[in-house]
């Protein structure tokens, strides 16, 4: 009986051990409830939004490539790994894997930022006094981070604002609200385009609410200004301001937002003779809003310069005339390659040098993409906005003004900001810079509509593999000439006259099978 | 004291026996002599010796003699547990040699069976198991046990995808169960359920870290009644292993010796053209596409293609495997303790060069009597594996993906003959490849049991153990400077990789047995049980290293330097039932509750149950039949689970690693899901067991079902969530099958060393069903996943051949196939065709043997499954991707059969070159889809047992010389495979290394 007693004890006593043992925490996870609760968490969370867009399938490579490949600027190698394959025929499909990482990724950003926006008054409650300015800037830099992803969604998955007269076509889904439970998963439809830039504009209006006005950052409680460039900061939200406004053609908020930029003094221009090594400096003098890779922290062989370099994959060449098969539709000479819109003395040429493809039977004197190029160890941070786009937006915004008001003034202000560009690139250009009048022009000066084609061609050749040139293209309506592989098949003719051709269908992106199939709600683009 | 009470009365009770005996008969004989077992000729102990209708009989001693007196003419019985029963009939005058030879018996009532937590005579058990015999796995060339359960088991799928030595094969227990919470079993090793799987991620298996000559028993346990006490892991079976310990008596060492060799079994014209007919077939691609023929040779040179370089990739990645194992154990003991201690050393070169297996293995068992109440014992054991790998699938790197894809007309050399031409396949060539890049896996396992017992009364014992399963697995992948554009560029690079994983479970269990009435038996215990698994594991990653170094202290930068950790435990309570009923009735409940962490708060806890009965119908008076030895029938019915998700599933969570210039970021990965919980698993189990003819026909048939619900799985869901996939309860699924396994003695000697033939026959036959299923996981990727739809049925494009007239590849433009297109596009419907799960499988093995010599083979049967070969598109080229360095694989046969004529019937389209008869890269379709059935020879084997007169002036007990080969031939329906047709569980080709043939010689020695 003793040793029943016994064992019947030391089970019960193991059988006490229970409480507890099935409770347990992960090791490299925070629960969901408890983010918001601290300000090292909140502040990870923050961060966690910048780096979300680090990813390849964001501004790591397919943001800033997509909009090249799938316009004149850009083509991809016979020799090839079979990366953006349908893209570079403009056969694109719904099944496209970058498109569907692109949009998850992009809704990534979203979401994580809605949470940080619902929980800006739990953050304000846990502050410190001391700490009451940081939490306004990390929720200020979440809805700055908002605005731009549903701009970038705008941009790829809708026509432009323009394309309806009152924005009624169809855009992409607004979700605001944080979603941290599977009960509060969502089915939306696709708001309207009016829909979703009001709330692009609401977003930066927020923003640029709470964020300094200094333009400081405040990184775990103090001013560090190795982040002034890494983060969105007052001067990133109004360039970006500046950037919504010209696809809205929004020209007077072009205007006074890229002035307020330029106007802050805290950027200015790559100096001619540096312009390269200028642009690839990380945290350079023109950069308005990057984002971070470093040695340790980068998408390796996913990144673009993996896929620019000759070196890596390489195949992703830049546009040569001589790679027009195509002698119908278009002549020959209309066409331009990016790298015949260059002149020899421009030094943004040196972003396309020619030279050969690095594989058995590649061409020979192409292109190359050299924008992105160190894969040593990738430390090379993405350029989003740059201080030239402010005065380029500018220029273009006040040129239209112009053209609508008959203001001369404006004309005459345009010139300055486009010639200023046009200058600090191209030593040569002081016989080529640009006079335009409203009127008849005389000679040597051209005619104000001709004059803001040029601009659009001025953007081709300062953000030529910086990912705006299809988003230029569409919102302008300028036809083009998008090369396939040389040899492979012939080039297609884009014009967006032709609204019923697949071609330019093509011109913005499908919504992804895998999201039209799982959302009853959701509609396809058109021609997919 | 009792003891030798009873000892004393059992003596008395003998003596009084033969003693009435001599009394009633006065003729009686002496008869003498010693029986062996048929096996290895060695003494059996305890066999009962018995005149033909006296209850009164002997026993042999230990070294297998007995002596009997019996009435002249009667006929002698000599029987026991586990052995078939034989008659010497009719003796005449006394002898004192008379020899028996006596063979094990499979199916035997008697026999005991290890089953969950014990064991328990087989007439009493209600559920459904096979035991493995030990001839089985006991000197198998095979890395795993898993291996070498194919084909041996009812019931049991096991597939290897791979020809990796060491990688996991896929083992499923009565089809597919489970959709993302894993489908393979439960591995338990003295009384431990172990972490099995690859943990070093480099494809290693812990369950190959055991050694087969280890192990004393396997018991695949299939229903609910056999399975319930594992609960929560229980619903894809259980692998139960036991391993060896000592008998009492003289000790023994056994050594054993095998030396062989491992080769490719691809045929030649599975291979791929050589350069010359490479130029040829693309010319008439050039010619095909509306080319000038004139330009050809122009165009050749243009892409740099030289018709002087003729290289066969399958000889640059190719080689003669070699192949060697070597065992030792020492056993024994005395009645009161005993011992086992052992070494092994296996060591495999495949055929692909630079692919390694290495396993070292010990172990040593114990056990004691302490007093006649209290007994302990326990068991230490330790493997070292270490395998060496190069990258899978599509990676450029990897040699199988080279030698079906690259260009003949590529050279391996520059002209200089010595270094290496990089400047194809992304500067990965293959013998390059091989030559620098080093990618090592070692896993490392030690296992500690100790357990104790202790009888508290007649009728109750308790039992407490504790064992722990501590895995070690350290990975290095050295990447080269100079090969691979993205090594060159980032100027090489080493991965360093380790992981721990701690795994302890504590054991309680009190027993209770009892004999009441007239006979009734009640066998019953309760248990309480706690597990628990750790893991952590350290990532560094560096680039830029420093020449002649191959450790992360070599790189100049730092990429990677990241370490995690994770946790899960269990904890239970369990109590199983067994009543009988006078050897004729029988009863089984179980019921056990888990509490795991990895579900949500308020459904952690569950409780799984089973009941099950068996009557056997040999023990009814009714039943007196000669030539029925065994008739019984069982049935089984419960509720097991399936927890085989991700710790912390349940939870919403914000996960690091989002980090941004150097700061910390996390982001949001999981939503939570309050009402998760495990999938739920209904078994249903009918089945016969029995013998015929005295033993000569035996076996066991069930029928089975199993139903799967609350599956867990990953569904899709918008994006726009922040999340693309979250894991919720939804979908059922159900397997219902035959399974039989049969024993027939064909030919029995008729005296020691005669002509004998065996043959073990097993047929498993399982459909798989979805019965519920969300929509949104049906029908996107390459499987149709649809309700009354076969899990694994394969969805491609529809291929329609080719147009006899012009040679064309067609394609379906509808579902129901009645138009085609000669025009492919990604917009094309997918159709069904077939599944990658069997109609079914089972293997026959043929045991003979004549005098001193034995040959065994097994033959085993995949029968009625679909395979899809994931790269064909690549590896078939018909020219559409026109020079292309790395996707001109086409094999001989594909080529022979092409169309080139009008009026040519084929499904091998004409090249046409840069054609768009097939877009690159989206080219899938059943073209691709083949019928998988297969027969292997999967083992033979030739031995030779050295007969006892050569040995008699040595030490050496027992010694055996012979030849073994696994996968030997192998007849493959469908010829065009162009590499071995097992897969893993999937169904789909992957360009892994194929399966490959082993033979070998062998030597065993015991002392």
């Amino acid at each position: 009986m003793k040793n029943y007693i016994l064992f019947l004890g030391a089970l019960l006593t193991l059988a006490s051990c229970k409480k507890g043992f099935t409770d347990l925490k992960p090791q490299q996870s925070v629960f969901t409830e408890d983010v918001f609760s601290s300000m090292p968490t909140a502040r990870a969370a923050v961060n966690g939004l910048y780096s979300l867009m680090q990813s390849y399938s964001y501004y790591g490579r397919d943001a800033m490539v997509i909009p090249e490949v799938l316009s004149d600027n850009m083509t991809r190698s016979v020799k090839t790994g079979n990366r953006y394959t349908g893209m570079n025929t403009m056969t694109h499909t719904a099944t496209d894997a970058n498109v569907s990482r692109m949009w998850s990724q992009i809704y990534r950003v979203i979401t994580n930022a809605n949470a940080i926006i619902a929980n800006e008054s739990k953050l304000q409650s846990i502050a410190t006094t001391l700490e009451t300015a940081e939490v306004k800037q990390l929720v200020g830099e979440a809805y700055a981070v908002r605005a731009m992803a549903y701009f970038d969604l705008a941009k790829f998955f809708a026509r432009p604002l323009s394309h309806t007269a009152d924005g009624s076509h169809l855009c992409v889904p607004l979700v605001l609200k944080p979603i941290t439970n599977v009960s509060e998963i969502v089915y939306p439809k696709r708001n309207t385009a009016a829909e979703v830039y009001a709330q692009i504009d609401k977003d930066m209006v927020e923003a640029l609410n709470r964020l300094s006005t200094t333009g400081d950052v405040i990184i775990n409680g103090s001013s560090n200004s190795s982040f002034f460039k890494i983060r969105f900061n007052r001067w990133g939200v109004l360039a970006l301001r500046a950037r919504v406004a010209i696809y809205k053609q929004d020209w007077a908020t072009a205007v006074t937002s890229a002035s307020a930029v330029i106007n802050s003094n805290r950027y200015s221009l790559f100096p001619y003779a540096t312009l390269v090594s200028g642009f690839q400096t990380v945290g350079n003098v023109e950069s308005i809003f990057e984002v971070a890779n470093n040695a340790t922290d980068n998408p390796g062989t996913d990144s673009y310069a993996y896929l620019s370099s000759q070196q890596g994959y390489g195949e992703c060449l830049a546009t040569r005339q001589s790679m027009n098969s195509r002698s119908t539709g278009t002549t020959l000479s209309t066409f331009k390659g990016l790298y015949e819109t260059y002149t020899a003395t421009d030094a943004r040429r040196r972003f396309v040098e020619l030279g050969n493809r690095n594989s058995i039977g590649g061409e020979v004197n192409v292109p190359l993409c050299l924008k992105y190029t160190n894969i040593s160890n990738y430390a090379e941070n993405i350029k989003v906005i740059r201080l030239a786009e402010m005065y380029l937006s500018r220029g273009e915004a006040l040129a239209r003004i112009a053209m609508q008001t008959g203001d001369a003034a404006a004309l005459n202000a345009s010139l300055s900001d486009v010639n200023l560009i046009r200058r600090s690139r191209d030593t040569a250009s002081t016989t080529r810079l640009f006079a335009a009048t409203l009127g008849t022009p005389p000679t040597g000066s051209i005619t104000a509509a001709a004059y803001v084609d040029s601009i659009v061609v001025e953007r081709r050749k300062e953000f030529a593999l910086e990912g705006q040139r299809l988003f230029d293209l569409n919102r302008t309506k300028t036809n083009y000439v998008k090369i396939n592989s040389a040899g492979n098949s012939t080039s297609r003719l884009i014009q967006y006259t032709n609204t019923t051709s697949s071609y330019y269908y093509r011109t913005i992106l499908p919504i992804p099978v895998s999201q039209v199939q799982n959302n009853p709600n959701m509609v396809q683009n058109e021609g997919f | 004291m009792k003891k030798i009470v009873t000892g004393f009365l059992a003596a008395f009770l003998v003596a009084l026996g033969i003693f009435f005996s001599q009394v009633a008969e006065a003729q009686t004989i002496q008869i003498a002599g010693k029986v062996l077992s048929a096996k290895d000729n060695t003494p059996l102990e305890n066999i009962t010796v018995r005149p033909v209708g006296s209850k009164q009989g002997t026993a042999t001693s230990q070294d297998g003699s007995f002596k009997i007196d019996i009435k002249k003419g009667q006929s002698l019985e000599f029987s026991s547990v586990n052995m078939l029963s034989k008659t010497v009939k009719n003796i005449e005058s006394s002898t004192t040699s008379l020899m028996v030879v006596l063979e094990e018996s499979d199916n035997n009532l008697s026999e005991v069976m290890v089953v969950a937590y014990g064991t328990q005579k087989r007439s009493s058990i209600t559920g459904s198991s096979s035991s493995v015999k030990a001839a089985v796995l006991e000197n198998a060339p095979s890395t795993s046990i898993q291996e070498s359960l194919q084909g041996n088991v009812a019931g049991l799928q096991s597939q290897n995808g791979s020809g990796q030595p060491g990688s996991v094969p896929n083992v499923r227990i009565r089809g597919i169960g489970s959709i993302s919470a894993g489908a393979a079993p439960l591995y338990v090793i003295d009384g431990i359920p172990v972490v099995s799987g690859d943990i070093s991620g480099g494809n290693s298996n812990t369950i190959a870290g055991l050694n087969p000559n280890d192990i004393q028993s396997l018991t695949v346990l299939k229903d609910a009644s056999a399975t319930s006490l594992y609960g929560s892991r229980a619903a894809n079976g259980v692998v139960l292993i036991t391993t060896k310990n000592g008998k009492p008596g003289k000790a023994k060492i056994n050594i054993t010796v095998q030396q062989g060799m491992i080769n490719n079994t691809l045929r030649d014209e599975q291979k791929t053209l050589n350069s010359e007919e490479y130029i040829q077939y693309y010319k008439e691609g050039w010619i095909n596409a509306g080319r000038n023929p004139a330009s050809y040779d122009s165009a050749l040179v243009a892409n740099g293609i030289s018709r002087n370089v003729d290289t066969d990739w399958f000889d640059v990645v190719m080689r003669q495997g070699k192949f060697s194992q070597y065992s030792l154990n020492a056993s024994g003991g005395n009645d009161k303790s005993t011992f086992y201690m052992s070494g092994s050393y296996y060591k495999a070169e495949a055929p692909i060069k630079g692919v390694e297996y290495d396993r070292a293995t010990y172990r040593v068992n114990a056990s004691a009597e302490l007093s006649n109440r209290w007994s302990i014992k326990g068991g230490f054991s330790g493997n070292f594996q270490r395998n060496t790998d190069f990258p899978g699938g599509s990676f450029f790197a990897n040699p199988t993906r080279a030698m079906y894809r690259l260009a003949p007309w590529l050279p391996v050399f520059k002209s200089d003959g010595v270094s290496w031409e990089l400047g194809y396949n992304s500067g990965y060539n293959p013998a390059a490849v091989i030559a620098t890049t080093k990618r090592v896996a070692k896993t490392y396992n030690i296992g500690a049991n100790a357990s104790t017992k202790y009888k508290i009364a007649k009728a109750l014992t308790y039992e407490g153990s504790f064992a722990l399963d501590f895995n070690h697995a350290y990975r290095t992948v050295f990447n080269d400077p100079r090969v691979g554009n993205a090594f060159v560029a980032v100027g090489g690079s080493i991965q360093n990789f380790s992981q721990d994983i701690v795994n302890w479970i504590g054991t309680n269990i009190l027993r209770f047995k009892t004999k009441f009435g007239r006979g009734h038996e009640i066998e019953a215990f309760a248990g309480y049980e706690a597990q628990s698994r750790s893991d952590v594991d350290m990532t560094v990653l560096v680039n830029g290293i420093a020449p002649g170094t191959s450790t992360p202290a070599g790189g100049s930068q730092i990429q990677t330097a990241t370490g995690t950790g994770t946790m899960n435990t269990i904890v239970s309570k369990f109590l199983n039932a067994n009543y009988g009923y006078t050897d004729r009735y029988f009863l089984t409940g179980s019921i056990r509750q888990d509490a795991s962490s990895r579900f949500a708060k308020n459904f952690q806890s569950e409780i799984f149950w089973s009941v099950g009965f068996g009557w056997n119908i040999t023990n009814e008076p009714f039943m007196k039949s000669k030539w029925v030895s065994e008739l019984k029938l069982r049935g089984s019915y419960g509720y097991t689970g399936n927890q085989g998700i991700d710790n912390f599933v349940s939870q919403g969570l914000y996960t690091v690693g989002s980090d941004y210039n150097q700061t910390s970021g996390i982001t949001l990965s999981q939503l939570a899901n309050d009402n998760l919980t495990w999938e739920k698993n209904i078994p249903l189990d009918f089945g016969v067991d029995f013998s015929l003819f005295k033993g000569r026909l035996s076996g066991t048939v069930d029928w089975y079902s199993r139903v799967s619900s609350e599956l867990l799985i990953n569904q899709s869901i918008p994006s726009v969530n922040g999340v693309t996939n979250i894991t919720v309860n939804n979908g059922a699924m159900q397997n219902r099958g035959v399974e039989v396994a049969i024993s027939t003695v064909n030919v029995a000697p008729q005296k020691q060393k005669g002509f004998k033939w065996v043959t073990d026959f097993n047929f498993t036959a399982n459909r798989n069903k979805i019965t519920e299923i969300d929509s949104l996981f049906s029908t996107t990727g390459d499987y149709y996943r649809v309700k009354g739809y076969d899990y694994y049925t394969h969805y491609q494009r529809g291929y329609a051949g080719v147009n006899p007239a012009n040679g064309e590849a067609l394609w379906y433009t509808s579902g129901s196939k009645d138009s085609t297109t000669n025009a492919f596009t990604t917009a094309l419907p997918r159709v069904t065709m077939g599944s990658a799960l069997p109609k079914f499988f089972g293997g026959i093995t043929n045991n003979l043997s004549f005098g001193d010599f034995k040959l065994s083979f097994q033959l085993y049967v995949f029968w009625g499954n679909r395979i899809y070969d994931s790269y064909g598109y690549l590896q078939k080229s018909d020219a559409n991707l026109g020079f292309t360095d790395q996707s001109n694989g086409l094999s001989k046969y594909e080529y022979r059969r092409r169309w080139t004529k009008p009026g040519d019937i084929t499904d091998v389209p004409k090249p046409v070159f840069l054609g768009t008869q097939s877009s690159a890269g989206s080219y899938e379709s059943t073209r691709f889809n083949y019928d998988g059935s297969y027969i292997r020879l999967r083992d033979v084997s030739l031995t030779y047992t050295v007969p006892k007169q050569y040995l008699s002036k040595s030490k050496i007990n027992n010694m055996r010389v012979y030849l073994r080969g696994q996968n030997l031939f192998t007849y493959v329906k469908d010829k065009r495979f162009n590499t071995d047709p097992e897969t893993d569980i999937s169904g789909t080709l992957s360009q892994n290394p194929p399966i490959f043939s082993t033979f070998l010689f062998g030597l065993d020695i015991t002392f």
